[in-house]
Formats: C-alpha cells, structure tokens, sequence
C-alpha cells in the first residue's frame, strides 16, 4: 500500500482532481435527495419560499399497510428472482465467451450488448408481442402444436413472466462485468487443480468461483440495486398482474393528476435504496477483504487457455441462441420491422406498405445531425470521465492509505440509488443559480451524466486489486513518479477492467432519456431525447427507425473495443 | 515409466498453423529425473503440457506407467485430472483462498473413492515434513515467500505418489541464491522418494544438475538427448554447443588442409588455428571452445593466437579474461594467480583437441 | 321570382362575405398589427408545450401569417418544474406556456402568468380562464378503442358502465397512467363512493388489463382487442399511422381543457401576446386539429361532437376550475384501487 508519503506532487494533484470532480458531481445530486426528502408539502418544490421542514413525506409512504403486506414482499421476490435468473445466465454466457472455445464468440458478445441499446418500452413490446397470453406468437406456436386452448399457455403478464424480462434486459450489464472478471483469472490455479485429479466441476466448485469471488460480488451488488430500482417493466408488465414494486412509488410521486411532480415523496423514497446500496456495500468490503491479498496478476502475460466444449458445443450454441433470440434479436426484428413497416403486421403485410420514408424523414432533419454529434459527444466525454473518475477512485480506494478512502466508496456506490429525475432536477437547479454558463447546452448534460460512478469504480478496484504490488513498486524502485507507473505500467493492465466500463457507460449514456429530457434545449438536443419524442408522438415508423440508427451506430464503438480487450490478453 | 513417441502438436497462428513440437520421442526410466532443456520458444512446455494433459497432441503417442493416455491416431485421450501426474508449475499456481495444509490436502481429497480425513492427514503432514513445511501447515497461502510456495506446490505434487512428477521451469522465479539451495534439494528429494521426474527448463545449469539424462529441443526438434556429460563433451552441433556451456565461437573460413587437420581463418583477425576437421577449404565454420580449456601464454608459441586484454573479471577462485583477437572476444578462464593487466597483448593458446568445429549455419 | 332569387343570392353572398371578412378581420385589425411590428422588433417567440407533437407544428403555422419571428418551441412533462425553476432563478426563457388546466395551475398559483385582452383574437371570454390568464385551444375527450378487424361498432360498449357486459371480459386493456384520472372525472358526476366502486369493478371483474405499456401495440397484435379510456387526439394519431382501429364515445363523456398563458416575465412580451392570441384564435384552433387532431370542443366550436356536448342532451364532465380540486383529490384513491394497493 502506498502511503500518502510516497506520493509526490504530480500524484497528489492527479488524485485530489479525481476525487474532487468525484465528490461534487455527486454530492450535488446526493445532497438534493437528502434535502428534498424532508421538504413539503408537494404542491411546492423543494427548494420554493412555501416550502417547509417535514417528516410528512416519510410517513406518507412509510405508514402505508400495503407497503409492508405487498409492496415489499413483491419488490422482494421480484428482485431475488430477476438476480438470481440474470446471474446464472450472465455467468454462463460471459464463462462461454471467456473461457471456451465456442464458435462465433465476437458476434455473441457484441450482440450480447444488444438490449442495453434498445429502449425498454421497445423491449416490452416485443416481449409482448412473443409472449402475450391472447394473441402471443409463442402462444399461438404452442397451441398449434399441442392442441390446448389459450390463453396461454405462457403469460408475460405475471410475476414470472416479469422476472423473466427483468433479466433478459440486465443480463447485458451484468456479463459486461463478468468478462471483465473472468479475463484476469489465472488459468494455472485452474490447471493445477485438474492436474491434482480433480474433475472439471470440482475445479469450478472449489478452485473457481472462490477465487472469482471478488469480481462476482461488485456485479451482484450493483445489479441487485439497479433492480430494486427498476420501474419501466414492472410498470408495463407487473401492474397487469398487481404486481407493485417499490419503485413504482416513485414513478406515482413524480406523475401526479395535477399540479407538480412530488419530488419530496419521491426522494423519501429513494432514500431506502441509498441506504440499502451502502448496507450492500459494507456486506461486499467484509467478504472480500481476504480476498484483497488473491493477487492473481504478477506481470507475466497469461495464455488463456479455452475449455475445448466439444460435444457441448450444440447445447452450449443452443443456449446463446436461444438467449439472443429473446434478449436481441426478436426485439430488433420488431424494432426494423415496425421502421419499414410501421403499424403493419407481417401477417397482413404487402409490398405497398414497405417504406424507408421514415429513414429519409430522419436524414433530413437538421435535429437529427445534431442529436447524433451531441450523442457522441456527451455519451463518450461522460464515459471517459466517468472511466477516469472510476480509475482515481478504485486506485485510491484499493491501492492507498488515504483517510477518507472509505468514504470515497460509498459515495460511488450510493450513485446508483438516485433516481434520474432527481439527478435532473439537482442539476438544473445548481446551474440555474450559479453564474457558470452551462445550462442548455450539451456541456450541463456531461456534467448531469456523469455521477455514475459506481459501476467504474468498482470495475477499477477489482482490476487494481489483481495486480501485484511489486509491479508497481519495481517501477517506483526504477525511478519512475507515480504518475509515470500509473500511465505505463498500471494503465495497460488494467485497460481490460476500464474498456468494459467505459463500453457500459457509453451505451448507456446513448439510451439516458430523463437527464436530457429535463435538461433540454434546441442545442443540446440528444438522440434518446428524440427517440422518446417520436415514441410519445405515436409515430411508430420514425421513432423505430431512430432507435435502429442508434444500434447501428453504437455497435462499431462495441466492436472497437473488444478488438482492445482481446489485444491486451494473450491468446 | 514414459514413454513419448512422434509427439506433434501446431498451433494456429496468423501466418498459418505453426508446429511447436515436430515429432518428438523420448523414454524416462522408473525413477530417473530427465530434462527437456532449450530456448523459450522451443517447444519444451508445450511437450511438457501435452504429457500432462492440458494440451492436446495433433499425433504421436504418450504413454505414463504403462497406460496409454493420449494417441490421436486411435482416438484415446485421458483427461489431466485422470492422469497419474503430479505438477509443479512455474506460477507455483498456490490456492490463494487455502492454507498451506489444505493446498496440499486438496490432491487427496478430490480423490475418489475417498480417504479418510485420518489418513489424509496424516499423509500431508509427512509430505509438508519432507518439504520442511510442516510447521507452516496453517498458513494461508498469501503468506507464503517466493521458496515456500515453491515447497509447497512440490508436496501438492506428490502427495498422491504419481506415477510421474512434472515441472515447468520450478526455480526459475526463485532469487540466485536460493536457486542454488533449491536445486540440491529438489534434487535430493526426488531422488529420495524414488519418483519418475520430467523437468522443463532453459537453464543449462539447472538441467545438468538435477537431470539423469536430458534432451535439448529446438524449434519444436530434439536436437540432442544423452547424459549432460555426453552432450557437454560431444556436442552435435554449434547450437547445443552454444547452450550447453558459456562457449566461445569463433567464426571463420578453412583455410587449408594438412591430412586430417584443417587450418581456420578467424573472421576479422588474419591468424588461423588448427583444428581436426575434414570439413573442405572454402567451407565457412565456426569453433566452438570452451574458455576453461584456453590457456594464456606470456610468450608467442605454436597453436596460439594474439590478442589484446580487453576486461578482467574476477571471480573467486578464477579470473576471465576477455581477449580480443580482432573481430572475436574469446572468454579465457584462468587461475586466479596469472594476472594479467587490461590493455596487455596475451595468447591464447588453443588445443585442437579440445575445439570443436561445425559447419556454419545458415 | 327572379328578382326575389337573386337578393336572396346577393343576401347570401354578402352574408358569406361578411363572416369570412369577420374571420380574417382580427389579423387585421390594427391592434393587431401594432402587436405584430412590435413582435418582430422583438425577432422571437418561445413558446412550451406538453409534448413534442403538441408544439412542432407551431412555428410554420405561425410564420405563414406572422413571418419574421424566430419561433422556438419544446415539448416535455417536466415543463411546470422547469418554468418555476427558471422565473426562481431570474432565468425566464419561455413566453408562452401552453398545457391542460391543472397543468397551469401551479404557474396561476406562483402568479407567473398574466392576464390580457383575448378579444382582439376573436376569442370569447367564455373561452378564457383564471381572469383571462389563460386562453383556451383545444380539448380532449376520453374515448373507447376497438380493433376494427375484429370488432363491429355495434360490439363496442357505449357507456362506461357497459365494460361489464361479460362479452367483453377478458378483452379490454387500459392505461395505468389515464385510469385514474378517468375515475377522478367519473366521481364527479356519480360521487366519490360510486367511481370508487367502479375502479374496483373493472378491476376485479372485468380481467382488464391495465399497464403503461403502450396500448396501440397491444390493439395491433390483437392482444387485447379494446382500450378502455384513451385520447382522442393520440386515437386519431394512431389511426392515421395505420392502426385498424375506431373510437367511440362513452357516456358521461369526460373532456380535457387545453390553453395558452403569457408568461409574466417573457422575455418577449409583444410576441408573446401575438403567439398565445394567435393559438387561442380560430387560424390556431384550425392548424391545431389538423397537426395533432386535438379540437375545440368549447361552447363556440362548430363541429359535431362540440355541439353534442354543449347540447344540453349528453353528460358531459367539462374541465372547469371548480372541479379540479375535487377530481385530483379521488386520483390517488383511484389509483391504489386500481393497481391493487387498496381493496
């Protein structure tokens, strides 16, 4: 560990930037949260002249019977189903593409990364469209084929039907973290055991996933709090089966009959999760304290030896296909379809219906060019400094005895519990009042987006915690600043951890709707923002065609940095 | 106890499959240590690898105790985990999430049918006091020097008596001195416990010390097998020569011939030696001499060639002298009573008995 | 007989005469036009709406009677946090505020709008709101969807007490988001305790399938094959992008009030007063219902459904004033009713 005494000047303005920048972009949300949930009553906004100190937030959703006999063990359920379907299936994927010898791996992953791209009501649709209980095509099939009568037999529209779209929209996140994972394992330990007599499962079993341990409890936590938080699907297909989760709270503060949205309900109901995420995140430090000693990555290249699948590979090429059928690719067959042929369906579809209007429409539209150049430009600014963020703050945090480093974490980890709108509304409010001339143009909407840190963060310490000590010491000991070691020893092998992170957040910077939304103007204009206008329009052929663009341009920023990932790991 | 026979294994590459191992065959006696020995590159881990069943061979047949357990030409492969081996890897590869009992244990405890927690105990303890880890049995892995480690993946190796004990270049992440201490031992113990050894290395030093018999492997070939005293004192070519020992090679061109000797002239130096070869004038060659069988001389005499000092080394209980003799530096090892300054002109006197000559590469 | 023939032409013709005159006459009056030389010293109008759709149409519709005024216009839910957020901070950027009543409210009760004169647009006072604070534009009407492939007119229900009919159970969808809000309207002409008890019932008894997903995927798969409660507007949007599909109707028919408000501190006052006159006027109301398909159902509209309502035959639950109060009270109760919170 490196005390603060070794740090020189160059070192310590690097780490005090890093986590300066940290601290404010997310102390300006956290501290709105906080503010606004004891601020009433909801016909003014926090921060307004009528507005008072009170409890009367927290005892409006907290006294509720139903909170406790169904809220709560329906958010539970769903949470613990939707974890443990994702994890299973991430694992399986990210240990298919990893580590075997399954054909096709490059186009599984990038495909893989689909659902993170399409928006979720458009996800809902399709899944809908396959699995509703009348007139699902799934359905249809099977009643064909069996002869019972519907409906049904499958219904989406249920708890498990929820469980099951739930994952399939964050199995992607979860695998991104996973390969991060699996690719700085050490094969030896793996070999050895084999060579010790162990059979293959017993290795995975005892050898394995102890040793991974740390890199699959940062995905589990993060995921279990992005669930929890998650309303879009339970509102589209929960709610038909009474389904109510707790953050359909929030979305029912924040879209009231008349008047303002109740920030204050909403945020003393975001607070739970904040709490939670940092419960979570005090469960994580304890387990894999012993961990931090797993050093796996001494500096010698490693060969990762692929699992011939063999006779696996059918069953294994079945899996991911019929995953990416449901996750990806019925969605995007819908979402191309409905742009060529927009209400039409193929059943009843002619020739005359076809039309690649909506795409000229689109080209055509100033609003479009400037949406895509903003897009690039606030997705990939935020993610890189989000990247960088994360970077700072996971070496601080795993590698430095700096005070305060504790905190550091738990600050980046209660990013994930702040619901967007109130990110949104923190933000406009700061840069309404401060003389800093950011507000309406795309430089608000980096700043906005770039509190999420957790997930970097997270990514980077369990890189930096892989890595040997002596690698960085040998080059302090050849005279190198600790500058110099970070960017030419540490950067390169940590490139692995910070390339997953910078593609997660880049995707989701592209899809972030509720940040621009709020923060709009004519010059910041963003593709999502256009996407969920066109979507609310009715426009089905305009607003389709838009989210196949957004794809098709995210993709090669996918590919490209896969083509990274692979050059650093040795093959 | 092993026998390999037309091992060949390619790996894909960008410019087409690459053989790493070309028909490689061997046999290891009961009880014998033999090394495969050669520069990085050449084959020897991938061998290594395919013995113990993490890769699989294209063709050729491996056979550990009698039992066949790879021979793609009829189909049969055994899987590492049903292979009667025990592997020391260079990564030590120690379970860090294990104490040191456990690491050890762990062989005997995948075992099936199982032992009893008796038994197994009392096995491991007489393994870690065979390796002088005993005392250590609780320690968690992450707490183990560079050394202990490297005991402790040696006990995990034969903690189940394998029929054969493998190891991937074991001492070369160990500091110089305890290289030394560590050879003596490994090869103590193994000679102790009577266990059939296959080591993989590329330093010459570590195979002629703990090898019964070794092989030296080049691109994917064994150049060369036999004792390290054979292959020292008859080297087949200029490249075993070159690795077996710190060797001098001089390039040059014969010159002429007298019966059965041949005089060379030494490339940039004008001056010739004499050597036994039947190699024909014209021929382009290099001689290999070997710095211990050089001699320095004060006085000019036959057989010898001028030089000029051009470092000193001393090294204990000699001194190496570093002649320049136009073109070439020959390393001579001398007593460390002749001194002889830098700068000085010396002779080197060189016996055609002791150099051997090949026809030059490439 | 001739004679009498052509004056009564000539009367006709001057009567159609006088009332185009009469349509075109407020463009012209000078007030007008002094407001317009004002306007286009100022060179700009902003100009908030609910939704995109609601406001894109605005700036060409506006420039080809009133050219040389940059029009900029935005579309969002969050527009009243935002109005409010910028006035606090003294950033006023928006001029004209368009949205439903209660969507006004908070900026009436902040005083962040003005009153002025509507009459120099054509616009009735009858047609204004909060002291003229507001001019009214548009409505909406709650209706019922079928899929006309698979339903006739006569298989819709007519009133919303006929989703009971068993014949429709198990076909009907409607939006999580509008349910509540056509319940809170409901109560007002049946009382609280009976449009409570309806929410129930359509929940229990009619397998109704209530979710924010978007209901015209769920009418073209054929999922379900009614929509209880939707838009007219958005209805005629959808049918125009090609959706198979009709609206009816149901009686007591609920109706939504759209309007446009001068902001107190626009930062263009004169263009301001143009734009909201203009869409309040008849030239807005028209371009209006034709970008969006949302009309004006108001007293003096001229179209069938405007006449039905103000006919004095139908029930009709006019968004006023004196209501909202009361519909936005029984929306929460509503709401739990129907996602199951509550019994």
């Amino acid at each position: 560990m490196q005390g603060s005494g070794n740090l020189d000047l160059g070192a310590r303005l690097v780490l005090a930037f890093g986590a300066g920048i940290a601290i404010y972009l997310i102390l300006v949300p956290l501290g709105m949260l906080l503010f606004a949930a004891f601020r009433g009553p909801p016909d003014f906004l926090p921060f307004e002249p009528g507005a008072k100190w009170t409890l009367e937030n927290f005892r409006a959703v907290y006294s509720e019977g139903a909170l406790y006999s169904r809220i709560l063990p329906d958010t539970l359920i769903f949470v613990v189903g939707t974890v443990t379907l994702t994890f299973i299936v991430a694992f399986a994927l990210a240990w298919l593409i990893e580590r075997t010898d399954l054909p096709g791996r490059e186009i599984w992953f990038a495909i893989i990364l689909f659902p993170l791209l399409v928006p979720i009501p458009v996800l809902a649709i399709a899944w809908i469209f396959l699995m509703g209980p009348n007139a699902g095509w799934l359905n249809l099939a099977l009643r064909w084929a069996t002869g019972i009568e519907g409906p049904g037999p499958i219904n989406i529209f249920s708890m498990p039907g929820l469980i099951l779209c739930q994952s399939l929209a964050s199995v992607s996140y979860v695998f991104i973290l996973l390969t991060a994972a699996l690719r700085t394992m050490n094969p030896a330990l793996e070999e050895a055991s084999g060579a010790s007599g162990a059979a293959p499962l017993t290795t995975f079993r005892r050898i394995t996933l102890p040793v991974l341990l740390p890199g699959l409890l940062a995905p589990l936590i993060l995921i279990t709090l992005i669930t929890a938080e998650q309303f879009e699907l339970p509102l589209m297909i929960g709610l038909p089966a009474r389904i109510i989760v707790f953050s359909y709270r929030i979305f029912f503060e924040l879209n009231p009959a008349g008047g303002l949205p109740n920030y204050g309900g909403a945020a003393a109901i975001s607070l739970p999760f904040i709490a939670f995420g940092v419960l979570l995140l005090l469960l994580y430090n304890r387990t894999i304290r012993r961990a931090e000693s797993f050093v796996t990555v001494t500096g010698k290249a490693y060969r990762q030896r692929r699992l011939a699948l063999g006779p696996w590979r059918i069953p294994a090429l079945i899996f991911v296909i019929v995953y990416l059928s449901l996750a990806a690719i019925v969605p995007a067959i819908v979402l191309l379809w409905t742009s060529f042929f927009g209400y039409t369906l193929p059943t009843s579809a002619t020739a005359a219906d076809f039309s690649v209007e909506p795409y000229r429409q689109l080209f055509a539209n100033p609003s479009f060019w400037t949406g895509l150049k903003n897009t690039a430009l606030v997705a990939g600014v935020s993610a890189a400094l989000v990247t960088f963020i994360g970077a700072i703050l996971g070496w601080i945090i795993s590698r430095s005895e700096i005070r305060g480093r504790r905190l550091l974490d738990f600050l980046s980890v209660m990013s994930v519990g702040i619901p967007a709108v109130i990110v949104a509304l923190a933000v406009m409010m700061l840069y309404l009042s401060v003389p800093i001339g950011v507000y309406g143009t795309v430089w608000i909407l980096i700043l906005a987006y770039s509190y999420r840190f957790a997930t970097t963060t997270r990514l980077a310490r369990a890189g930096f915690m892989q890595i040997h000590k002596e690698l960085e010491e040998a080059s302090a000991i050849s005279g190198a600043r600790w500058l110099t070691t970070q960017l030419r020893v540490m950067l390169p092998l940590i490139m692995p951890a910070l390339a997953s992170g910078f593609v997660l957040l880049f995707i989701v910077g592209v899809r972030e709707f509720t940040l621009p939304l709020v923060l709009y103007s004519q010059e910041n204009v963003v593709l999502s923002v256009l996407l969920w206008q066109l979507f609310q329009n009715g426009q089905p052929a305009p607003s389709a065609a838009l989210g196949s663009i957004i794809i098709a341009v995210v993709l090669p920023v996918i590919l490209i940095t896969r083509r990274i990932l692979r050059a650093q790991s040795v093959e | 106890m092993l026998t390999v026979t037309g091992l060949t294994k390619s790996f894909a590459s960008p410019e087409g499959p690459l053989k790493v191992v070309d028909d490689v065959s061997f046999v290891v006696s009961e009880a014998q240590c033999h090394a495969l020995l050669g520069p990085s590159g050449c084959g020897k881990t991938t061998t290594l690898r395919c013995i113990a069943g993490l890769e699989q061979a294209d063709a050729g047949s491996i056979e550990i105790g009698g039992q066949t357990v790879s021979d793609p030409a009829r189909g049969i492969f055994v899987p590492v985990h049903e292979r009667s081996i025990g592997m020391v890897f260079q990564s030590y590869a120690i379970w860090p999430h294990f104490d040191v009992f456990v690491n050890v244990a762990y062989p005997l405890q995948v075992q099936r049918p199982r032992l009893r927690t008796g038994e197994i105990e009392a096995r491991v303890m007489e393994v870690l006091k065979l390796v002088g880890m005993d005392a250590m049995a609780r320690r968690p892995a992450t707490r183990l020097s560079g050394g202990q480690q490297q005991r402790v993946a040696l006990a995990r190796a034969i903690v189940r008596n394998p029929a054969l004990l493998l190891l991937d270049e074991p001492l070369s992440n160990l500091d110089a001195r305890l290289r030394d201490t560590m050879r003596k031992e490994l090869s103590d113990l193994i000679a102790r416990i009577g266990i059939t050894a296959l080591l993989v290395t590329h330093d010459q030093a570590e195979a002629f010390s703990m090898a019964h018999r070794l092989a030296l492997m080049n691109h994917g070939r064994i150049v060369q097998e036999g004792t390290p005293r054979e292959i020292y004192a008859r080297p087949l070519s200029a490249f075993v020569a070159k690795f077996i020992g710190a060797a001098n090679v001089v390039k040059g061109t014969v010159h002429a011939r007298d019966g059965a000797m041949a005089k060379v002239l030494v490339n940039g130096s004008g001056q010739e030696i004499a050597v036994a070869t039947d190699l024909a004038a014209g021929t382009p060659v290099e001689i290999v001499l070997r710095p211990e069988k050089l001699s320095l001389q004060a006085a000019p005499a036959p057989g010898s060639i001028e030089g000029r000092v051009a470092s000193v080394t001393f090294q204990g209980s000699n001194i190496e002298y570093a002649i320049d003799i136009g073109g070439t530096v020959l390393r001579v090892t001398a007593p460390a009573d002749q001194d002889i300054a830098v700068g000085a002109t010396a002779r080197v006197r060189i016996d055609a008995a002791n150099a051997t000559v090949f026809r030059a590469e490439g | 007989m001739k004679r009498s023939f052509a004056a009564l032409a000539a009367l006709a013709f001057s009567i159609a005469l006088s009332l185009t005159a009469h349509a075109q006459s407020w463009k012209d009056s000078p007030e007008v036009k002094a407001l317009y030389e004002a306007a286009k010293k100022e060179g700009k109008v902003v100009v908030w709406g609910t939704q995109r759709r609601e406001v894109e149409w605005i700036p060409a519709a506006f420039s080809a009677l009133f050219p040389g005024i940059d029009v900029q216009v935005l579309g969002d839910n969050e527009i009243a946090t935002r109005a409010i957020s910028e006035a606090r901070a003294g950033r006023n950027q928006v001029d004209v505020y368009w949205h439903s009543l209660t969507g006004t409210m908070p900026l009436i009760q902040r005083d962040l709008v003005v009153a002025h004169d509507w009459t120099p647009f054509g616009v009735a006072k009858q047609n204004t709101a909060f002291d003229g604070k507001m001019g009214f534009t548009s409505n909406i009407v709650y209706v019922f969807v079928y899929n006309t492939k698979v339903l006739k007119e006569s298989d819709v229900p007519k009133s919303w007490t006929d989703v009971f009919d068993p014949k429709h159970k198990g076909k009907m969808t409607a939006s999580m988001f509008l349910a509540p809000r056509f319940v809170g309207a409901l109560g007002i002409v049946w009382g609280e305790e009976k449009a409570l008890q309806y929410a129930r019932d359509l929940r229990e008894k009619t397998d109704i399938l209530l979710t924010r997903a978007p209901r015209e995927s769920l009418l073209q798969s054929g999922e379900r094959v009614i929509s209880v409660g939707e838009i007219d507007s958005q209805v005629r949007a959808w049918i125009a992008e090609g959706l198979p599909i009709a609206f009816t109707v149901p009686e007591p028919v609920i109706v939504g009030q759209f309007g446009a408000s001068v902001m107190g501190k626009a930062p263009n006052p004169n263009a301001a007063r143009l734009m909201a006159g203009y869409l309040a006027s008849l030239d807005g109301k028209t371009a209006r219902e034709k970008a969006t398909f949302q009309s004006d159902y108001g007293p003096t509209a001229e179209n069938e459904l405007a006449k039905r309502l103000h006919s004095g035959k139908v029930q009709v639950v006019h968004d006023t004033v004196q209501i909202m109060a009361a519909k936005e009270a029984l929306y929460p109760k509503a709401a739990s009713i129907l996602t199951g919170q509550a019994k």
